[in-house]
């Protein structure tokens, strides 16, 4: 797969939609299927070539929900994987997934369920890699970034319906550690853009794990944010993640925090409902 | 620009440069060699591997942040708390003058859903040579707080005609932040005495960094007296 986006990055078109069958399935009433050992929800494929510094093409899973779309189109969750962790894994899942991969999916199956199209664009190396949003080099330079690049067509690919009829106006976004940095980080360089976000095990776009300095001064617009975190979360300590909240309850910004005295870094069992739940207020 | 050009560069090596990936999976090959831990946080370590094996390890560095609660460690029997320990599970592979990349999930990579990875660029090794990664058991150095286990790099002596870039999975701590875990390893002059890489880079769950030679790895930081661990 991998040669194949590289394949296509050089020769190819800048987005190309490459199907596997079955896209359009899924069981009476939703777009996954579910048994006690998995969920799979049904997804098209779409390849993007970003440009920007010419790294590789990148995979864009969706879909959009059953039935006719509203007028206005609609509106979109984009939702950015963990470190290593492929956006394969939105899509696909099973109980014993790790950092409860299990409740990821059941939070694209939430979504899909109650009216959002979900979008999930993969890291660098089809999904076996990190955001650059925290990276040394990358984070204060974002804009000569490939996954910069990747955003801007990702939000070019909503606008122009590549990835279904979609709300130009209601964009949500979520995500977990390496993903979560990511979804902060359409705070910071996308004003305007996103109605609400959803942050699962991490803090502020450029913090690090246990390296984390929340800024002064936060975007004055700054969407709505829901945090979930576990407090036994060992990579993401949960006391990174607060100064962050507190920053923008303290500045007007409606916030939500949402923790588990049991878990470490993980989607939360509740994400499902809590998700869906945030960006539906807003 | 400076920076674009060296990401592009490098990246450009990372997809284009490099042979396909040869991975072998982990093999959990229990003990192998005799390893036999230090004492109850002594922080010495022997075994019996030959040249490269360290009868203790001498590190240097300042102490990043007091611990406020207690923390756990690798010398535990039972760590209490987030500390993976190593099981001497191992892979490897043959790595030649096309380069190639070896990896091991481990104990640590389950818990930090990284696995452990050396990716060595073309030119770095000149003739085929068998590298083996050991994840292993060996009790973390005294006066460190462990973010990870040892882990060792074979034929530890082995010097790279250019560097190979490192990652190493960590986790530490009961929720807690005690400031960002340093990459420490083998330094040029000795296998068994470690160094904080200055190219260490720390992102959620793993150091990177890049090597000049192979040898063993830890992440963590030196501890001056104030950190506190659980027991």
């Amino acid at each position: 797969m991998r040669w194949f986006l590289i394949l296509l990055a050089a020769c190819g078109p800048s987005v190309l939609q490459v199907d596997a069958p079955g896209a359009d399935g899924g069981s009476a009433g939703s777009r996954c299927d579910e048994t006690a050992q998995s969920l799979h929800c049904a997804h098209h494929t779409t390849v993007i070539s970003p440009g920007g510094l010419g790294l590789g093409a990148r995979g864009v899973h969706w879909q959009v929900p059953l039935g006719e779309a509203p007028d206005a189109g609609w509106p979109v969750v984009v939702m950015f994987q963990g470190s290593f962790f492929s956006a394969d894994t939105f899509w696909d899942s099973a109980p014993t997934v790790g950092f409860g991969g299990w409740w990821q999916a059941h939070v694209t199956r939430a979504l899909l369920d109650q009216g959002f199209a979900v979008v999930t664009p993969k890291t660098r190396f089809d999904g076996a890699y990190y955001w650059d949003t925290n990276v040394v080099g990358f984070a204060d330079t974002w804009t000569s970034t490939d996954d910069h690049h990747l955003m801007l067509k990702v939000f070019e690919g909503i606008e122009a319906g590549t990835f279904g009829r979609l709300s130009g106006s209601q964009w949500y976004a979520t995500g977990i550690s390496s993903g979560g940095y990511m979804t902060s980080r359409m705070a910071l360089s996308y004003p305007g853009k996103f109605r609400a976000l959803a942050v699962v095990s991490a803090s502020w776009a450029t913090c690090s794990g246990p390296i984390c300095s929340v800024p002064a001064t936060l975007p004055a617009d700054h969407p709505p944010t829901l945090f979930m975190h576990g407090e036994k979360d060992a990579i993401v300590p949960i006391s990174t993640m607060r100064p962050y909240a507190d920053a923008l309850t303290a500045q007007g910004t409606a916030t939500k925090v949402v923790t588990d005295a049991d878990a470490g870094h993980a989607w939360l069992d509740s994400a499902p409902r809590e998700v869906p739940g945030w960006f539906k207020t807003h | 620009m400076k920076t674009k050009i060296a990401a592009v560069l490098s990246s450009l090596c990372l997809v284009g440069c490099f042979q396909p990936i040869d991975e072998l999976s982990d093999a959990n090959k229990g003990g192998q060699g005799g390893l036999q831990g230090g004492q109850g946080g002594a922080g010495g370590s022997s075994n019996n591997l030959g040249p490269s094996a360290c009868n203790g390890f001498t590190f240097s560095g300042t102490e990043v942040q007091p611990a406020q609660i207690c923390i756990c460690t690798r010398r535990d029997a039972v760590p209490n708390g987030s500390c993976a320990k190593g099981a001497n599970e191992t892979a490897s592979a043959t790595i030649g003058a096309a380069g190639g990349t070896l990896t091991l999930m481990g104990q640590q990579g389950k818990a930090s859903g990284v696995a452990f990875s050396i990716e060595f660029p073309p030119g770095a090794i000149a003739t085929d040579t068998l590298i083996t990664v050991t994840e292993t058991s060996i009790p973390p150095p005294a006066g460190m707080v462990d973010w990870s286990p040892v882990f060792r790099v074979e034929p530890a002596e082995l010097v790279l005609a250019a560097p190979a870039k490192l990652r190493v999975p960590w986790s530490q701590g009961r929720g807690q932040s005690y400031g960002g875990p340093q990459l420490f390893w083998s330094t040029d002059s000795s296998t068994c005495t470690l160094e904080k890489l200055p190219s260490s880079y720390v992102n959620a769950g793993f150091n990177q960094a890049n090597v000049g030679r192979l040898g063993y790895a830890i992440s963590g930081y030196p501890n001056l007296g104030s950190a506190t661990f659980c027991n």
